[in-house]
């Protein structure tokens, strides 16, 4: 390669931006800064770590109207979760088919190898399917049924009542947005419960 | 056709047993969704006709088993919703519950599905469905006169399966 053809900015010290942020490491023993970046992995980790991974509404046909994701691995594009919440949504109703005993109401919760999915429906329209909201979240998360009651709560408040919002349309409202994203919080979660 | 089992492939008519259990039905299928056994101890309501029930349970699991590895928020790589997947591979599910009953599940790597239905504040029955699995293995699989793939008419099987549930918690 000709001297000509190097960027300019490199044409005295050509590494020198990738090594700068070294220079701070070097300064301590190899031992010290392999702790340092298994702290700050661990402490990365445990910003990652949520006890919720998504949250869905459906609406009484099956339709997706509410979707956020807390932080699971993998991105579903927005076909996906659509998918995801009309298989769900016939699941359930193909359980309520499969009960030894009348008055099923349909699947509560699931407890996948990964993932425990809770469900709660509401209980206008139940003759054939309500508003569906359910939370994907890590197995053995206690207290999903308090804070799906209180989603459900915000919804009626926020959503229901809203005169612009239109029935079976995907939500977009601010109000719920905010209020919704406080109920997630972890501590909030476990406050609800008691 | 493979994942739904024809007519001529009909499984046993249950025998009503008297049981004070909690237990109400157990099926076992074979990979290919043929139901190879089907029990009940305790079923007050039937809304389909036995044969349509096996196909309706078979395609629960399948389709649930199909949105866990899906829905699985701990790997990034899923592929496509409704692939088939092997026994094992992907996200499964062991268990689900309804107000009215629970779900246990459970697939061997050959593709036997055990499903036990039982009340819905039953505990963990995962060791349960494995005991069971042993019980086809001992009592099914090391039979002579048994040929794979179809329906299960070994006596002393049901009959040490009867007293297992039974004794179920």
């Amino acid at each position: 390669m000709k001297r000509s053809n190097l960027p300019i900015k490199y044409g005295k010290y050509p590494y020198l931006p990738l090594k700068l942020p070294c220079l701070a490491l070097e300064t301590c023993s190899f031992r010290q800064t392999t702790n340092a970046r298994v702290r700050l992995k661990k402490r990365k980790d445990l910003i990652k770590m949520a006890a919720i991974y998504s949250l869905y509404i459906i609406n009484k046909s099956g339709g997706l109207i509410f979707y956020k994701d807390y932080g699971s691995a993998g991105r579903m594009d927005t076909n996906d979760t659509l998918r995801l919440a009309s298989l769900w949504h016939s699941m359930h109703a193909i359980s309520q088919q499969l009960s030894p005993i009348p008055g099923c109401s349909g699947i509560e919760l699931l407890q996948a190898d990964t993932f425990d999915l809770n469900c709660f429906q509401s209980l206008t329209d139940i003759v054939i399917a309500g508003t569906k909201v359910f939370v994907v979240s890590e197995p053995g998360t206690l207290h999903m049924e308090y804070l799906l009651k209180y989603v459900y709560e915000l919804y009626t408040d926020y959503v229901l009542k809203n005169p612009f919002y239109e029935m079976e349309m995907p939500i977009r409202c601010e109000l719920f947005d905010i209020n919704l994203t406080q109920a997630v919080q972890k501590d909030r979660v476990a406050l609800l419960g008691r | 056709m493979q994942f739904f089992g024809g007519s001529e492939i009909s499984p046993s008519p249950p025998q009503p047993t008297v049981s004070g259990n909690n237990a109400h039905m157990l099926y076992v299928f074979n990979r290919n969704g043929v139901c190879l056994l089907y029990r009940e101890w305790n079923r007050p309501l039937k809304t389909l006709n036995p044969q349509q029930d096996h196909k309706l349970m078979f395609g629960l699991l399948f389709s649930l088993k199909s949105l866990t590895a899906k829905m699985d928020p701990t790997s990034a790589d899923k592929g496509n919703l409704g692939v088939p997947q092997l026994p094992g591979q992907g996200c499964s599910f062991h268990s689900f519950r309804t107000n009215t009953y629970k779900l246990s599940f459970m697939e061997s790597p050959s593709g036997i599905k055990i499903i036990l239905v039982t009340h819905p504040r039953t505990g963990d029955l995962r060791e349960s469905l494995k005991y069971i699995y042993n019980l086809y293995v001992e009592y099914v699989v090391k039979n002579p006169l048994y040929s794979p793939g179809a329906p299960i008419k070994c006596e002393l099987f049901n009959s040490t399966l009867d007293q297992y549930v039974r004794g179920l918690g």
